[in-house]
């Protein structure tokens, strides 16, 4: 009989979100997934075991959790990855990925702001023929200021700063 | 090597308290296996996440009031919500909203009130806030 992952004196009785559960766990895991702040998607692999505190949201905005699962990125170590594996921070989000020009973006890169402290995921790119090097690029993201997933213009919102990688 | 020693640490810490992780790094309470004060500790590797200069300011403002001011003070201040709503969130609120940790340290909240005046604490929150102050430059720094 499968055990808990948490809890190995304790028999599991199901699989949450591919982790062995007994039932304090998986009664832990649906009250922390109610817990996720409302912007966060997708929310159901957003927690982790913080021993004594029992199962709690992940903390931070979510915005590179989101990115990752929106292009299926899974890097980085077990500790910084939710449930199903998809990494949380935006520098590991971007490891290994090469920057690219304002002028060469193209659906599907990812923005990060110049701190690199938020990201988001190019989805238009419309050239501009009188300005070839500043295409409009408007950038999908979890938006915890906007409390959802928003698409924003890169110029106006993001105040035209920020990198592209690929 | 060091990713050794911090599966290790996890798991020694994890199995103190007769539990165990789903994934080791993710669920250890490694703070009670690493020197120096939870919040230190909390601080160390944790990753800024911010979307506005706003949730920039007002995480450093928590930061700065963690560093300044008595615990009996810390628990009755307020903060604007992630999208700017004044007295939405408390410190500990804000703290989890902006800052990730590294390798699943716990957030205890009231170790890490009272680890405020530890040197270490004060340290790591100093540099927490330069690395704000450097991120607030970089946004408002011309467009290239």
């Amino acid at each position: 009989m499968a055990k808990c992952s948490i809890h190995p004196a304790l028999a599991s009785i199901a699989k949450v979100n591919g982790v062995e559960c007994c039932e304090k766990c998986k009664a832990g895991i649906a009250a922390a997934v109610k817990k996720v702040d409302k912007h966060v998607e997708p929310k159901g692999c957003f927690v982790w075991f913080e021993g004594k505190n029992g199962w709690q949201p992940i903390p931070g905005t979510g915005c590179a959790h989101w990115v990752a699962h929106e292009r299926n990125i899974k890097r980085g170590s077990a500790g910084e990855q939710c449930m199903l594996g998809f990494p949380l921070r935006v520098k590991t989000l971007i490891g290994g990925k090469s920057e690219v020009e304002l002028a060469d973006v193209k659906v599907n890169d990812v923005y990060v702001t110049p701190s690199r402290d938020h990201t988001g995921l190019v989805v238009k790119v419309t050239p501009d023929p009188k300005n070839p090097d500043t295409p409009k690029v408007v950038i999908r993201h979890d938006s915890s200021a906007q409390g959802k997933v928003s698409e924003n213009e890169f110029a106006s919102y993001f105040k035209g700063k920020g990198d592209f990688f690929r | 090597m060091r990713r050794g020693a911090l599966l290790l640490a996890a798991a020694l810490a994890v199995a103190a308290c007769g539990e165990r992780a789903a994934v080791p790094e993710m669920a250890g309470p490694a703070a009670s296996a690493v020197q120096g004060s939870a919040l230190a500790t909390w601080l160390r590797g944790a990753e800024v996440q911010a979307e506005t200069d706003a949730q920039r300011r007002e995480l450093r403002r928590a930061l700065a009031d963690l560093a300044t001011k008595p615990v009996g003070e810390l628990r009755a201040l307020r903060y604007a919500g992630p999208g700017g709503e004044p007295g939405q969130r408390d410190l500990v609120q804000v703290l989890r909203a902006h800052l990730l940790p590294g390798a699943g340290v716990p957030l205890d909240a009231e170790r890490l009130l009272s680890d405020a005046a530890q040197p270490d604490a004060r340290a790591a929150l100093h540099d927490k806030m330069a690395e704000i102050d450097r991120g607030l430059t970089a946004a408002s720094a011309p467009v290239r």
